[in-house]
Parts: C-alpha cells; structure tokens; sequence
C-alpha cells in the first residue's frame, strides 16, 4: 500500500460529473443519485463504498447505460474517451460496453449462461465481432507467439512458431477480415491466456467446462478473465466478494490487485466492506445517500477521516486491535429517497449537525490535497 | 426424471475428459441413452417405427391397399375359414397369412399398419416441425421484443386458438376438396399457438435471468443475446412438448379420420384402421386392438425419447 499512484500523471479513464439519476415508482421519485462527481485514472483501483441504497450499484448501472426503464438521467455526464456516454446513440452505448466498459457482477452463480461452457461464453465476444478484434486477435496472438519463441529451444516448433508469425503479419496487413475458423483460433488461444491471467488451474479444462461445474471462486475468476479479455478502459465490479466464502474473496482480491498492474484499465470496487477497501484500493469514495461525502487517498481516510459519516462508519467496524465493549453504529437509518432530507442528506443522523445543514448542500471540496470532503465542518 | 441422471456411475467421466471433441461427445450422448432404459426403449420405439415407415414400400406392395381383391382371397367371405359364422367376420389373427387377421375390407391388417406408418408419421412430423418453428420464432420475439409487439402476437394466437378446428377442416376439406395436405393444413393452423404460448413463457421467465443482464452489459446484441443465449436456455420444455405432440397428432387426425375427412374410403391411416373397425369391435375386436396399438407404441416411443432428450442434451443434467 505505500506506492499511492500519482495522479496528476496519470490519463483520466472515466470522469462522472455531476450525475443525477432518479427513479419513477409508483409510490414518488426517488432521488437515488443526486451530482456524484468522480473520476477513475487508469491503473487505479477506486473504492466505492457506502451502505445498501446509497447509490453505489446506480452510478455503476448509469455508467454503463444499463439503469432500468423506469429511471431517469437528470443531468451529469459520463465522459469515457472524451466522449459523453449518456448521449451517445444505442448502437455506440452498445459498441461502448462491448470494447471500453466491463461490468462483473455479485453473484457469480447467475451471471454466466448455464448451458454454454466457459470457453464459448468467451470465445463469442471475439468471433460475434470479428470485424472490431481483428487486429487486436492478431496483435496478441502475435505477442503470445513472441513470448513463446523467447522460452521455446526446440528447432522445428521454433520454425513452426516463425511460419505462422509470418502468416498472421501478412493477414494483420490485409485490409479483409480473418475466416470465422481462424478468428475462433485465435480467440481460444486468448481466451485461455485470460483463464490463465486470472490463475485458473488448467485452463484448458476450463475452457471446455459449463457454469456449474465450476466453484463459486471459479466462476468468479471466469467472469473477471471474460470482462478483462475486452481490454476495457474501465472495469465496474459490484461487489464482486460479496457471494463468496472469505478465504476465496481473499483470493480473488488479492487477484483484482495484481491485475490492476498487469491490464491497463481502471478499476471501480464497489462494496460495503472497508476492509475490502483497505485492503485492496489506491483511492477510495464514500457514498451516502445518493451522493459521494467523502473522497480521496485510502491512507488518509482511513487515517484521517473527516466527515461525520466516514468517522461513523469507521466506528461500526469491528477492530481487533481496540477493546470496545459495543460497537458504536451510526445512529437513525437510510432516509427515504423519495422525500431526502434537505441540504445535506446525513444532517438528521449527524452528531455535529448544525444550523446550516438543513440549509444548502455542502458542495465537495478539496480540504487537503488529495482529500476531498463534502461537509460545512471544513468549510465550503 | 432427475433421478435417473444422477445414477450415471463416475468413472464413465473420466473416459469421456480424456477424450476431447465432439465424436466424444456423441459417444457419451450415446452412452448416456444405453444407460437409461426408458430412452433405450423409447428410442427403439421411435426409430423402429421410422424404420418401418421408411421402408414400408418394399415391405408391402405400397398399392395393396386400394387393391381390389378377387372374392376369393377376402377371409371375410371366405367358407373354408369362417364357415360356422355365417361370413360375417373378417379372419381373425393368426390366419395363415393374416399375422394380425384381416381388415374391416379384407385387406391383410399388418400391411394395413405398415402401409399406414409413413403416412402417419409424415403428418404429424410435418405438423410438429412447423409448428415448433413458428412457435418458438414468434414466442420468442414476443417476448423479447415485449410491448405492441408480444401484444399483436398474442392477440394473433388468441385468434387461432379460438379456431374450432373440426369445423375448419370442415370448411377447408368443403373448399379444396378432400386431401391429406389440406387436412395438414387444417390442423397445423390450430396447433402452432400453443407453442407460441410455451415459447413465450419459457423466455419471458429466462430473458429476466442475470446472464442476460450481465450479456447486455458485454455488449452482445439483442438477436445474439435472444437466439444464441436465451432460446438454448429455455427450449428444452419446448422440445418435450414438441415429442409428446408427435403422439398427439396422430391421435387428432385419427379423430378427423374418424369423422370421415379421409382422403378415400380405402386410405389406411392409422385412425382410420381404428374408426373402420369400430363398428366390428365386438365380432372382431382386432381391428381395433393392432392399429390403436400402434397409435399408442408410436406415440409412447417419442414421448419417452424426447424426454429422454431433454436428459442427454441439457448440460445442466448431462454431466
């Protein structure tokens, strides 16, 4: 954890700004987001955390234009690329996940189809668009061909390897699309370098293998390699530990970190454990009803936590090293969305509310360098 | 039918990982159906009664059964067997000759059965086959597609579904005259709703699934995520449907046969074999017995093998 990323020299993945989303129900719009700001570098592992309805798993949906019909966007923009994806036409949105953004998701028991085997689930984004991965299919089998002509000392698999260098080099300059036969090669041969990257035992054999005969980690594993084989700049995981038994979402944590290195993309955690938080993430934001209270390097918040609610929940969490005889959680619960609190949303449970809270909203503001907090307490 | 899946011994497994690609899966498929007795018999049943049907023209003399028979050979008439009944019964099974005993006309019954097979398992193949595709094309759309788009399909089906069929196979028989194909027709037009119906349930239950979710969020199509996820998911109850409808078929148009659509008095359709003898039962309760009982074993056949299908084909239970 001592090598925070320095993010000014760091290219800007994802910039959410100002979002706002709402949902139409029949009991009244819920204000579910209300101007979330924030902004993920590329090789960064960003936590989001908060309690259930805070917004979380929202602001991931609305990135990846995925929110249910019956939500709004108020206003906000999602720049991805220098581009606004909630303007952006269907067809772009959908060429967007397909190539930029990737969703892992809770329950890994769900999320895969049951009667395709792994490999076909991974194998299809490639050759279902062969038009869009042809040069990258080439590119990487190329580079894999590369790593093996570095280790391989046998003469005749070295020829081997040479003479369909040079053949992919030849199709990898041709303008016209690769066969259907060869694309579906080369994406197997990705595929399973995938299935390896995320430390699946024998990949081979997991390729081959269906949903359910795989274990809950597993699965886990095969999602991740599925959403990381696009080479997305961003990669959403909603609370990807939270199906799992612990020693396995201590696996595939540990996982989520030394991918972070290895692909170049940005990596949003969402999830309600701190302890993931710390454990895992270079920067962390902390959600509150709808809106992001809290923001900035792990270290300092965790050191230093300036909100009311932050210092809340850092006093629910149970600690080993302090001898409490309670845990002290945060007084009152979630307001209710369809009519929130007004000015700021936490001022009903805050213990050091006063008369300006109800007034206006205190607006996010950079209290030190690299710590962001939304609280009248340290001005704004 | 769960129970039976799980009684697969585990060694079997391993021969089937060592071996990789599809030939190996053919064989465990096979394997799979060897070790379930009903599938076995199911599959016996149905490929032997396609068999028949296929070979049936070299078996029996394909015009025997519109052949006019010297009075002679009627054992219907015939003294030297039936000579204390005063003629009136077909010969009875066992009859040299007459394995099954004779028809209603004094035709031999087995050829009758046989020659009645192809002509059987053609109608019902080709109402089944039709009405699975347009079922499952529309009820899959329907669903998916949701909105005016599953209303007009319903409201379409509902329509058809209020077709009393006897009386359109009335009216088209009335219209074009009587024909095996029009009456295909005429009952493939009351069949296919119900697989629209089926489909549309099976999909509306599967397309809220989270992997359809989390497709979408990969940036798969709506036709990839519909026609190469959703449908393989959800067609299987569909498949057993579409078997247990081969029997029904065939049971519907004996019905109609029964009512007296038959193309000629002669044709020997199944059905038809039954509702001839129908009014011998009690002399000759044979002409009933054998072509019921090849309605019934036909019908039993793809009943068994189409669930035993399911069982085989569906990774979830396969494995």
């Amino acid at each position: 954890m001592n090598s925070t990323p320095q993010l000014t020299k760091k290219n800007v993945a994802l910039e959410v700004r100002n979002l706002r989303v709402v949902f139409h129900t029949y009991a009244g719009v819920v204000k579910a987001i209300d101007g979330v700001n924030l902004t993920v570098h590329s090789k960064e592992l960003l936590g989001l955390v908060g309690e259930s309805g805070s917004g979380k798993s929202v602001t991931a949906l609305a990135i990846a234009g995925l929110l249910p019909e019956n939500a709004e966007v108020l206003e906000g923009e999602v720049l991805l690329r220098g581009k606004d994806l909630l303007k952006q036409s269907k067809k772009e949105l959908r060429m967007a996940r397909l190539t930029d953004i990737a969703l892992v998701f809770q329950d890994p028991m769900t999320y895969l189809n049951p009667v395709m085997t792994i490999g076909t689930q991974i194998t299809e984004i490639f050759t279902g668009n062969l038009k869009i991965y042809k040069d990258e299919l080439i590119q990487s089998r190329l580079d894999q061909i590369e790593n093996e002509l570095r280790q391989e000392t046998d003469p005749k698999k070295i020829s081997k390897l040479n003479e369909e260098k040079t053949k992919l080099e030849i199709k990898k300059q041709n303008s016209s699309g690769i066969s259907k036969k060869e694309g579906k090669r080369l994406a197997k041969l990705l595929a399973i370098e995938y299935l390896k990257l995320v430390k699946l035992p024998e990949p081979e054999r997991v390729f081959k293998m269906y949903p359910f005969e795989l274990s809950g980690g597993m699965r886990q594993r095969a999602m991740i390699a599925m959403a990381l084989v696009r080479r997305p700049a961003v990669l959403l995981a909603d609370e990807i530990t939270t199906a799992l038994d612990v020693t396995v979402q201590a696996q595939i944590l540990k996982l989520i970190k030394e991918l972070r290195d290895k692909v170049d993309a940005a990596i949003i955690l969402i999830t309600h454990d701190l302890g993931i938080v710390a454990e895992t993430c270079d920067r962390v934001a902390v959600m509150y009803a709808g809106n992001i209270v809290e923001e900035g390097d792990v270290i300092e918040i965790f050191k230093n936590p300036l909100h009311p609610y932050t210092v809340g929940l850092f006093g629910a969490v149970p600690r080993p090293d302090i001898e409490k005889e309670n845990l002290e959680p945060v007084p009152g619960s979630v307001p209710d969305l369809i009519n929130p609190p007004s000015g700021c949303r936490f001022h009903p449970r805050c213990p050091k509310a006063f008369e300006r809270c109800p007034k206006s909203k205190p607006p996010l503001i950079e209290y030190k360098p690299g710590h962001k907090v939304a609280c009248f307490l340290y001005g704004g | 039918m769960t129970q039976r899946v799980e009684e697969v011994p585990f060694e079997p497994r391993s021969v089937y990982r060592r071996r990789s690609g599809r030939i190996s899966e053919i064989k465990y498929s096979l394997y799979l159906a060897r070790k379930n007795p009903l599938v076995l018999s199911g599959s016996v049943l149905a490929i032997g009664s396609i068999l028949i049907a296929a070979l049936s023209g070299i078996i029996v003399d394909p015009r025997s059964w519109a052949f006019q028979y010297p009075p002679r050979y009627y054992c219907w008439n015939n003294p030297w067997i039936n000579w204390h009944l005063q003629n009136i019964k077909p010969c009875p099974p066992g009859t040299p000759f007459y394995p099954l005993g004779a028809d209603a006309f004094g035709r031999n019954l087995l050829n009758m059965i046989i020659l009645g097979l192809p002509i059987d398992l053609q109608i019902s193949f080709s109402i089944v086959i039709s009405a699975f595709a347009i079922g499952v094309a529309l009820g899959a759309v329907a669903a998916y597609a949701g909105g005016l788009i599953d209303e007009a399909v319903l409201r379409i089906t509902d329509v058809f579904f209020a077709f009393p069929g006897l009386v359109l196979a009335l009216v088209l028989v009335a219209v074009f005259g009587r024909n095996l194909t029009i009456l295909t027709l005429a009952v493939l037009v009351v069949w296919w709703p119900l697989y629209v119906r089926l489909t549309r349930s099976q999909i509306l239950a599967e397309k809220e699934k989270p992997y359809a979710e989390a497709l979408k969020a990969m940036g798969a199509g709506r036709l990839r995520i519909l026609f190469l996820h959703i449908i393989p998911n959800s067609i299987y109850p569909v498949i057993v449907q579409a078997t247990l409808d081969i029997g029904g078929v065939i049971l519907t148009f004996s019905s109609l046969m029964f009512l007296g659509f038959a193309p000629s008095p002669l044709t020997p359709e199944l059905g038809k074999l039954v509702s001839d003898g129908i009014s011998f039962v009690s002399q000759a309760p044979w002409l009933v017995i054998f072509p019921g009982l090849a309605i019934v074993l036909v019908a039993l056949g793809f009943n068994l093998l189409g669930d035993g299908i399911r069982d085989i084909l569906d990774p979830r239970l396969r494995r």
